[in-house]
């Protein structure tokens, strides 16, 4: 039962997380994604057959269409009714600014800066450009069974057999073994000042943790809040616009940049390392037995966040691509 | 100036905590989970915006609902956020919540970040809270994902389906589902 448990879980990394420097514009020219800046950089060849595909839901993203009205200006408007009728507002009327003035759609929400002077903006997170959402939410779909009557029951056994404490241990343990993602990725973003307190805290969790299983840096003020860090962190800190939103089938969302970010990271974390060299093997056996357990636990953990993003969403596609938007948006940023 | 923000900060802080002990309070003390929900939801009434938040999520589109159908969907997602909240409430687990420094970026506007360890799991959470009468939260956001903004997501693809009623549909029917 485990053995098949850890099979399927192997191959799967369900990451609900992850972007910032989000949408650029995506093109879909002879079946190839392109990403790009705006409009205006596409090359001119692509101009005839560009196809613009946007998903709608966030107008931020839009290429800017030349609009003849500027950005209205608030004092001017003869409009702040209360957006909330008596009934509901008993408690709470006029502080409040109205909100929008107009609202045919949501598309013609104001843009953040214009929200957030009529005190409107937590509504308003930026979104990723999705051309290929129908497709996307076909595959979401299929994961979306999968993670249900396949890995959530797994997770659940792998839960029953392991208790809380050595399902913690497990996962402090292989955090604590990614530490060269984190040190190679702080120094290419150009802080060596937080590569060297992960190596600190390897060094700490590492000795005084007991190969990592404990996490004894959490009790240490300067270690407890380090921020943590991946390869498209590092792509977002260069400047590399994030590319539209693909749903892998298994792994879940990813940008197009995370896709890449995801493989260094890959390349970056010691449980891959032996099967450099000699493919296959012994060397892949011993890759695949430490990252089975490694990869049950992070699955596992996952499976969480999805289920509690999910299990009272609207509409479930959307929650995960907002929640993996702003997740990548903080994690690149702080 | 400076004085009477840092006035409010303390304020909404104060009174953020306050209502954290008592969930905490509340959560060492229950023996099961029906028993715990039904006495950590007053709490939760009392220092959650619901019309502010149930308002914002559904964004521009609002002005299209009659204060009948304003009504509703403030009802019926205000269930929602109290089942988000609660979904994971387990009797005799509380979290260990470490406050941040708090800051203000508008009047009546703080945000108070906070560290909660649960279950053997660290979370970055920050508390958007505003001064209606009182210090109340209108937004809460975990691990950068903001609840107001992800709900916002969603009801924007169906209102663009469907209008009001496509929303409220979908509200009624995420309801039912998640019970």
């Amino acid at each position: 039962m485990l053995a098949l448990a850890a099979l399927f879980l192997f191959l799967a990394q369900v990451v609900l997380a992850t972007d910032t420097n989000i949408a650029p514009y995506c093109v879909i020219v002879g079946g190839q994604i392109i990403p790009v800046q705006s409009n205006s950089s596409l090359p001119k060849k692509y101009g005839g057959e560009t196809l613009y595909l946007q998903s709608g839901v966030s107008p931020n993203h839009r290429p800017p269409t030349p609009k003849p009205t500027p950005k209205p200006k608030i004092a001017i408007t003869p409009v702040p009714a209360p957006a909330i009728p008596a009934p509901i507002t008993v408690k709470k009327p006029a502080k409040e600014h109205s909100s929008h003035k107009t609202v045919q759609s949501p598309s013609s929400t104001s843009d953040n800066k214009s929200n957030k002077d009529l005190g409107d903006d937590y509504g308003n997170a930026k979104s990723i450009s999705d051309p290929l959402e129908p497709m996307n939410r076909g595959t979401f779909w299929f994961n979306h069974q999968l993670y249900h009557y396949v890995f959530i029951p797994l997770s659940k056994t792998y839960k029953f057999i392991f208790p809380q404490l050595v399902r913690t241990g497990i996962s402090n343990f292989f955090l604590n073994a990614e530490y060269p993602t984190r040190f190679v990725n702080n120094l290419l973003q150009g802080k060596p000042g937080r590569a060297g307190l992960e190596t600190e805290k390897f060094l700490y969790n590492s000795t005084v943790g007991v190969a990592g299983i404990m996490k004894p840096s959490a009790k240490v003020p300067w270690l407890a809040d380090l921020p943590s860090t991946d390869t498209d962190a590092t792509l977002a800190h260069w400047k590399i616009p994030s590319g539209c939103y693909i749903v892998w089938p298994i792994l879940g969302p990813k940008s197009l940049r995370d896709t890449v970010g995801f493989v260094g990271d890959i390349a970056l974390d010691p449980v891959t390392w032996p099967t450099y060299g000699t493919l296959g093997g012994v060397a892949g056996a011993t890759t695949l037995a430490v990252s089975a357990p490694k990869t049950t636990t992070k699955t596992s953990e996952k499976l969480d966040t999805y289920e509690a993003l999910t299990r009272t969403s609207i509409d479930r596609y959307s929650a995960v691509r907002s929640a993996y938007t702003q997740n990548r948006k903080k994690v690149s940023e702080q | 100036m400076a004085g009477s923000v840092m006035a409010s900060n303390e304020a909404a802080e104060s009174r953020l905590k306050s209502s954290v002990d008592q969930v905490v309070a509340i959560a060492k003390a229950s023996k099961d989970r029906p028993s715990l929900i039904a006495k950590v939801q007053p709490v939760l009434e009392k220092i959650l915006d619901f019309q502010i938040m149930t308002r914002r999520a559904v964004g521009p589109g609002w002005r299209q609902f009659t204060p009948q159908q304003q009504k509703e969907a403030t009802s019926l997602f205000t269930t929602l956020i109290l089942r988000t909240y609660t979904a994971k409430f387990t009797p005799g687990e509380y979290p260990d919540v470490i406050y941040k420094s708090s800051s203000s970026q508008a009047p009546g506007r703080v945000e108070i970040p906070t560290t909660a360890q649960y279950k053997g799991s660290r979370y970055d959470v920050v508390y958007r809270m505003e001064d209606k009468e009182g210090w109340l939260i209108t937004d809460v956001m975990i691990e950068g994902v903001s609840l107001v903004a992800n709900y916002r997501s969603q009801f924007d693809s169906e209102f663009k389906q469907g209008g009001v009623n496509a929303v409220l549909q979908a509200l009624q029917r995420s309801v039912a589902e998640s019970k």
